[in-house]
């Protein structure tokens, strides 16, 4: 009981254990004290070594060993079969937890309790959240293999020089529109958001159809919008300095230029993925979505009366002549670092996204696009047909020249699930009622500052 | 037989009978003390600390009672538990004895099925009405826009920020009016029908029968079902945590008190400041029961 919500943090120094007496009190100011006057203790060797020798990977791959991994992709036991057939002495415990926030907050009280697993399913978004508690996979091997990887995937395992992950799916975002109704209203496919806003007002006007919708609680959604416009309001140095922009002088363009739109009522703020907004599509409620490879996907089966009058393009942009996207999800798997097998553990993460089956599921059963480079240049990903699309051949094609206009260097908070619930309330409410969102990212900026400066980071 | 053996024998079927008494509830207490007072006093413990992201866990007195009772969100989900109890607490007690009054009349044919068909919704899961109205206040696909749209008025978008409290309303009525219902009706079923027998000598219909004799005897059932719909309101949690997937910005983080401290303690990461909460709404549910029973027990004594 003692140790319950106690987090000993060894990058900053001690931490007095709470003391409800006076004495106590008074020793673990001292103890604070004194930790600010000494260096920071740290449990990493200066010379880190690179690889796993040969001999320790056979003997830990040999021994019988059973590892605890959480995942919420669905396919996932089809991968974790192949890895035991390859390696018959390793048991993969499979615990699917929940998806998201709702696994993330269970690793949180498994690590308070000292019965985390070993290895965890973690988007993007959320390694920095993990970034004190995930295994630094440089030691395991990492640094062989990061050049067989998408940059921009590879980028957002990155903490400083710590590699805390191995990606397994890469998410572009792209632009899907309904070629009937554009057609119907007389616009082509918009390339600048220029052209956007004026096919928003002939799609609305001719078929009454939505040409975009801001979900009023994605705020990864709204970020990758953002992102894609070339904002990047987050830095993390991976300890107690946070900088949090999100209202600065080019995202305040971004919502402006969307506030017109949301004002003249082009876009629609309903929350996604529930019932009602996948029956938009099927309904031709909605004309365009801006989806990541795994998007359509999700759309076939409600939608499937719309198979085949979807056109995939890239996002529209802010200034002609610029090429620029973002990525809009995306995973890894990561090893914790209270893992005892973490050889085992580190071969799982790679075989996962790299052996030749593991990746062909991902491919077809999963239907993601892998974040290796020479499975998502391979014809086996670039000429699988969509039938969704109307006529295009090699959508895929398209994906990864988009994941090629990415810029790998995009940090995230160490609090995304806060992030998350400040945009529904700010941001997100203004899109679902039509009020200014300029006011809103305001709204959004403090509260998220707020909660950063409260948890005791130093904000910038 | 002396007194003084029959005397011992007494005391000693009187311990044997206590030590019986206290073996059959001691698997009661286990479970009371491990499950509830146990992690009770840790929340209260927990509730004195401040956990930071950065800086780990420090003694922190009433901080956070301090900071939980002049936060607006906190004080704003207070104040919509309170409005929801002034309203929704009455129809729903309003409806829940005019059923029973309604079937202890007798005037009703098939009492048995009635009686059922009105405590089915409490049988129902909270998690499955939640998601059952959800859909029926569908804005594009339930039934209520459909049926609007039928007759040709304006659909009401019941998921908006200005309807959404007249729907959570709506749902705990329909979920509490048949247990509330049961309880009445079984402390009518306990009234002796010699008064009835009486009333109708003098000359009562079934109303003043109803307003003059049944309403004053039931009255500590009705206490009792207004102590548990206050702390019910209160508490409120489960519908607008489901409610929350499909009307994010008409719910927000902190609907009701219960939802924040959920919110706090587990996407924010705050356990510290959730329990805080959690014993503040206790508090001020115990001060509004107290105060509730009050007048009403001053009455009985009356009397």
């Amino acid at each position: 009981m003692s140790t319950i919500g106690l987090r000993i943090d060894t990058k900053l120094g001690p931490v007095e254990r709470p003391g409800p007496t006076r004495r106590g009190f008074v020793t673990a100011a001292a103890v604070l004290l004194a930790g600010c006057a000494a260096p920071a203790v740290t449990d990493k060797p200066s010379a880190k070594p690179t690889s796993v020798s040969k001999a320790d990977f056979d003997k830990a791959m040999s021994t019988p060993t059973t590892i605890e991994y959480w995942s919420w992709l669905e396919e996932v036991p089809q991968m974790v079969a192949l890895f035991e057939k390859k390696y018959p002495d390793i048991t993969l415990n499979l615990s699917n937890v929940g998806a998201g926030t709702l696994q993330f907050t269970k690793v949180r009280t498994a690590l308070q309790a000292g019965n985390a697993p070993d290895v965890m399913h973690c988007d993007y978004q959320n390694i920095a959240t993990f970034a004190r508690d995930l295994l630094d996979l440089t030691a395991y091997g990492a640094s062989d293999y990061a050049a067989d990887y998408s940059p921009s995937a590879w980028g957002q395992m990155k903490s400083g020089d710590r590699v805390l992950g191995v990606p397994i799916d890469l998410a572009p975002m792209a632009a899907m529109y309904r070629s009937d109704l554009l057609a119907k209203a007389g616009v082509g496919v918009p390339v600048t958001y220029d052209d956007f806003a004026t096919a928003a007002k002939a799609v609305k006007d001719k078929t009454g159809a939505y040409l975009a919708t801001l979900p009023s609680n994605a705020a990864t959604y709204m970020l990758a919008i953002l992102q894609a416009a070339g904002v990047k309001p987050f830095t993390y140095d991976g300890a107690t300095k946070v900088g949090i922009k999100l209202n600065g002088a080019d995202a305040k363009d971004v919502m402006r230029y969307w506030n017109t739109l949301v004002q003249a009522g082009l876009i629609s703020g309903d929350p996604n993925f529930t019932d009602a907004w996948y029956r938009g599509f099927a309904t031709n409620t909605y004309a365009s979505w801006f989806p990541a490879p795994w998007g359509p996907y999700r759309l076939q089966g409600t939608a499937a009366n719309t198979t085949g009058l979807w056109t995939l393009a890239k996002v529209p942009q802010f200034k002609k002549g610029v090429d620029t996207s973002s990525l809009w999800g995306g995973s890894a798997t990561s090893v914790l670092k209270t893992s005892k097998h973490p050889i085992v553990a580190a071969e799982w993460a790679r075989f996962l996204s790299q052996d030749p089956d593991s990746v062909k599921l991902l491919m077809t059963v999963q239907q993601q696009m892998p974040a290796l480079k020479a499975a998502n240049a391979s014809p086996a990903f670039i000429d699988a047909p969509n039938p969704f699309f109307k006529d295009q051949q090699q959508t895929n094609k398209l994906f990864v020249e988009i994941a090629g206009t990415v810029d790998p260097n995009y940090a995230w908070l160490p609090f995304m699930g806060v992030v998350g619930t400040t945009y529904n309330d700010t941001l997100g409410k203004a899109l679902a009622e039509k009020t200014d969102l300029v006011t809103a990212l305001d709204a959004w900026q403090k509260a998220v500052v707020d909660y950063a400066t409260q948890q005791g980071f130093t904000v910038s | 037989m002396s007194q003084g053996v029959a005397l011992r024998r007494k005391n000693v079927t009187r311990r044997k009978q206590n030590i019986a008494a206290y073996l059959f509830i001691t698997p009661f207490v286990i479970l009371f003390v491990a499950m509830l007072l146990v992690p009770l006093f840790y929340s209260g413990y927990l509730s004195l600390f401040k956990t930071q992201l950065v800086g780990g866990t420090v003694f922190d007195g009433l901080g956070n009672y301090i900071r939980a009772a002049t936060d607006p969100l906190f004080l704003a989900s207070i104040g919509r538990v309170a409005l929801i109890l002034l309203i929704q607490v009455p129809i729903m007690l309003g409806l829940a004895l005019f059923f029973a009054l309604a079937i202890d009349s007798g005037r009703v044919h098939g009492s048995k099925f009635v009686r059922l068909i009105i405590f089915v919704p409490y049988a129902v899961p909270g998690v499955v009405g939640a998601l059952m109205w959800g859909y029926l206040y569908g804005r594009d696909f339930g039934p209520i826009s459909q049926a609007f749209h039928a007759v040709g008025l304006p659909v009401p978008d019941l998921l908006s920020s200005d309807l959404i409290l007249g729907s959570v309303m709506n749902i705990s009525t329909w979920q509490f009016a048949g247990y509330n219902m049961i309880i009445l009706y079984s402390a009518l079923r306990a009234i002796p029908t010699e008064m009835y027998d009486a009333a109708q000598v003098d000359g009562a219909g079934q109303f003043r029968i109803a307003w003059s004799i049944k309403i004053p005897t039931i009255r500590p059932a009705l206490v009792l079902t207004l102590i548990f719909s206050i702390i019910g309101s209160f508490q409120l949690f489960t519908e607008p945590s489901l409610l929350y997937s499909i009307a994010p910005s008409a719910i927000g983080q902190a609907f009701s008190p219960n939802l924040y401290a959920y919110n706090q303690a587990f996407v924010n990461q705050v356990t510290n400041y959730a329990a805080a909460i959690a014993f503040l709404l206790g508090f001020v549910i115990m001060i509004v029961s107290y105060v509730v029973q009050l007048p009403l027990l001053r009455k009985e004594k009356v009397q």
